[in-house]
């Protein structure tokens, strides 16, 4: 009996079973899959409801998902306008960032030693102008950049420095910064040659942001928005210069549907990627995508 | 007339791989001596560490055991719920003398209870702990021989059989292309589980309190193939043929499960009260096939222009074989005659055989230090209903993986760059009666 009792607990300790799978939260960079937004059988839910709005760009600040657009009032020039949300879905009110008297459109915010800095395309698309962002006022704006046409500024401090990217006839422009000023822009992504290749038709918007890997490599990340007509959609490309750009191989990831597409802006927010877009042109609205799949891998 | 059946019983074909031996050792001893067991094994343990350890003892012994590894293996941070391996270990010993000189024949069981096995084939981008994730999930059964040859001088030896799987799905008869409901196939099924065989042999040298031994485990690899013929004819309706004579064709081959050739050298002093051993341990893993399916698709519907895309053939792993050295030491703090306590203490190094993964594949490890502890209590009935003493031994292992980063020579690889890191936790309970 005195042996029985330990085999016995032996051989209950053998009898229990709790088959798991193993393999969860994988790694994801943030390139598929997305999901559009939408409430019950709604096909896009904006997530400013009725408010237009368009280019929209997204960034985190004190926990918050913070975001600005351009809206155009019908009896003034387009101005910012800023919101912020705790989950990525609902906002607050949309309030005035900045205004200018030529017009504020397509902005993006710039982080440079601690500072943020804000970038819009005015007077048309014909100038780049910039304005200091500190504690939800900007300050007075200088115009950086006369040769338009101007259109989705990125200002990105990455591993080869601080460049410049804005999109100029279907292609990404790139310029570096030097003393004072800018080096003179040279297109970096364009319409591809072959059959397979994407973006054939060349790139409607492009947002540019500084990432880094979960092994600390830093590298220049861009969310694009091709310019095929009636349905463009967005895929993703890196680089380590801003230069030579690095296509994911699934290109294009995101499929929006038919219609008219513009603006996106991509981050990591929490556990999700989220990407903002806007849909229409006569009445603008903003939409989202959100991927949720994995584990987050790549910070920008 | 138990001699025969024993020998008969050792060299039969039973069971199939010892990889949760591999990965986490067997028995309380051999865990707790951070498997440092080529010289000093002598007890159903030997099965696995070196049959040739089975020939220097007399009477029976069984050992009935269980075992419980939990790893926690993380890629960046974020924990891959990896499954624990557990299941119950044992095994009966039978030594004694044969025309003068030792033998021993020995059963040893490592059943998983849980699953038996698992066949998991993965995409080729999904990052997966390679060397954890099928591996452990494994049904153990060895049964070994061993014998002095010369003075001092023992060679044992172990059959094990494994069953790979070959499954074939025929289906015939005319496709509908426009009603489903008038499709008629016939299909027939054959599935085979057509054994292989694996062998570890031992040598092991006896001097004093010197020990040398040596042994070497044959390398295995099991098949998972699959398949899937149609034939037949499609149709729009019983007199409108559109294909007279179809064929879909599709052959999916895949490694489920692979153990290297390995060959471990080991030394023992074995005083007393106290034991140290050395081990040395090569494993050929540089064979490492790929485990990603390798699929061939054949498509035939003449007239109709049809083609199907091929999958990418699966690129060579490319591991490295690897040398692991394993110490152990063993202490008999309580040397009575009623009651005794035994302490152990081992560690062993096995770097990684898994080369950076810069392209398409991502199979993740990383270095190990293992670290055992355990302590056996040894108790003799006053009684007197066991002639020899009870003994039951607990063993803990905890394995470090050491951090490791991963990154992609394509700045827009879709996996992109991680980190890797774990640990596992291990223990395992050995109750032995001799008689």
């Amino acid at each position: 009996m005195r042996v029985m009792l330990p085999l016995l607990c032996l051989w209950g300790c053998a009898t229990g079973g709790d088959p798991s799978v193993g393999g969860t939260a994988l790694p994801n960079p943030g390139y598929a899959p997305y999901t559009v937004y939408a409430e019950g059988d709604a096909g896009l839910t904006p997530v400013l409801e009725d408010r237009p709005g368009s280019e929209p760009m997204a960034y985190v600040a004190e926990g918050r998902l913070t975001l600005i657009f351009s809206e155009c009032p019908t009896n003034g020039p387009c101005r910012i306008m800023t919101t912020t949300s705790a989950d990525g879905i609902t906002f607050t009110a949309p309030e005035l960032l900045a205004e200018r008297e030529a017009g504020l459109t397509d902005p993006y915010i710039e982080r440079i030693d601690g500072r943020r800095v804000l970038w819009a395309v005015s007077d048309g698309g014909s100038t780049l102008v910039q304005a200091e962002l500190q504690a939800g006022t900007v300050g007075p704006f200088s115009v950086t950049l006369d040769t338009g046409p101007f259109a989705s500024p990125s200002v990105v401090n990455g591993p080869a420095g601080r460049l410049l990217f804005f999109v100029r006839a279907g292609q990404l422009f790139r310029a570096r910064a030097e003393g004072e000023g800018w080096t003179t822009p040279e297109p970096v992504i364009g319409p591809c040659a072959t059959e397979a290749c994407w973006p054939r038709a060349g790139v409607a918007d492009v947002e540019v942001r500084g990432s880094t890997t979960s092994t600390g490599r830093r590298h220049y990340r861009a969310t694009i928005l091709d310019a095929e007509d009636g349905a463009p959609q967005v895929g993703f490309a890196v680089s380590a210069d801003g230069r030579d750009w690095s296509f994911v191989t699934f290109n294009p990831t995101v499929d929006l549907g038919r219609g008219a597409f513009d603006g996106v802006s991509n981050l990591r927010f929490d556990d999700d990627y989220l990407l903002y877009f806007t849909r229409g042109r006569a009445m603008p609205r903003i939409g989202l995508a959100i991927n949720s799949a994995g584990r987050p891998s790549v910070e920008f | 007339m138990r001699w025969p059946v024993l020998v008969m019983a050792a060299l039969l074909p039973s069971g199939v791989a010892a990889n949760p031996l591999d990965a986490f050792g067997f028995g309380a001893r051999g865990v707790g001596l951070g498997g440092a067991m080529t010289a000093l094994s002598d007890d159903v343990s030997a099965n696995y560490y070196n049959p040739a350890g089975l020939a220097t003892g007399a009477g029976v012994h069984l050992e009935l055991g269980y075992t419980f590894v939990t790893p926690t293996l993380r890629l960046n941070e974020a924990d891959q719920a990896v499954d624990e391996s557990r299941g119950f270990q044992g095994g009966a010993l039978l030594g004694g003398q044969l025309f003068g000189r030792r033998v021993g024949f020995s059963l040893g069981l490592h059943l998983p209870d849980e699953r038996v096995s698992r066949v998991r084939a993965l995409p080729e981008r999904q990052p997966r702990w390679v060397l954890w994730d099928n591996r452990p999930q494994r049904i153990v059964i060895t049964s070994s021989a061993a014998a002095e040859i010369v003075d001092g001088l023992t060679l044992g030896a172990g059959i094990t059989y494994l069953a790979n799987t070959r499954g074939a799905l025929h289906l015939e008869g005319d496709v509908n292309l426009f009603d489903a409901e008038q499709t008629q196939l016939v299909s027939t099924v054959d599935a085979t589980l057509a054994s292989i065989r694996t062998a570890n042999v031992g040598l092991l040298y006896r001097r004093g309190p010197w020990r040398l031994g040596a042994v070497w485990r044959q390398d295995f690899r099991l098949l998972l193939e699959l398949d899937v013929d149609v034939t037949g004819r499609v149709v729009t309706d019983p007199e409108n043929v559109v294909v007279p004579a179809g064929r879909f064709h599709l052959v999916s081959l895949n490694t489920n499960l692979f153990s290297p050739q390995q060959a471990y050298l080991g030394v023992a002093y074995a005083g007393e009260r106290w034991r140290f051993a050395l081990d040395v341990g090569w494993l050929d893993w540089s064979a490492f096939p790929s485990p990603t399916a390798a699929i061939d698709l054949e498509l035939e519907l003449a007239p109709l222009e049809f083609s199907l895309p091929l999958p990418a053939a699966p690129l060579p792993p490319a591991f490295h074989d690897i040398w692991v050295p394993r110490v152990g030491v063993e202490w008999t703090a309580l040397p009575g005659e009623h009651l005794g306590i035994v302490l152990r203490g081992g560690y062993f190094f096995e770097p990684s055989p898994v080369p950076e993964q810069p392209g398409r594949t991502n199979y993740v490890d990383a270095d190990k230090h293992g670290l055992g502890l355990g302590v056996e209590v040894r108790y003799r009935d006053g009684a007197g209903i066991f002639p020899r003493p009870l003994r039951w031994g607990v063993s803990g292992q905890y394995v470090h993986l050491e951090e490791r980063a991963y990154r992609k020579t394509d700045v827009a690889d879709p996996v992109g760059d991680y980190t890797a890191r774990g640990q596992s936790l291990g223990l395992n309970t050995t109750l032995s009666v001799l008689f």
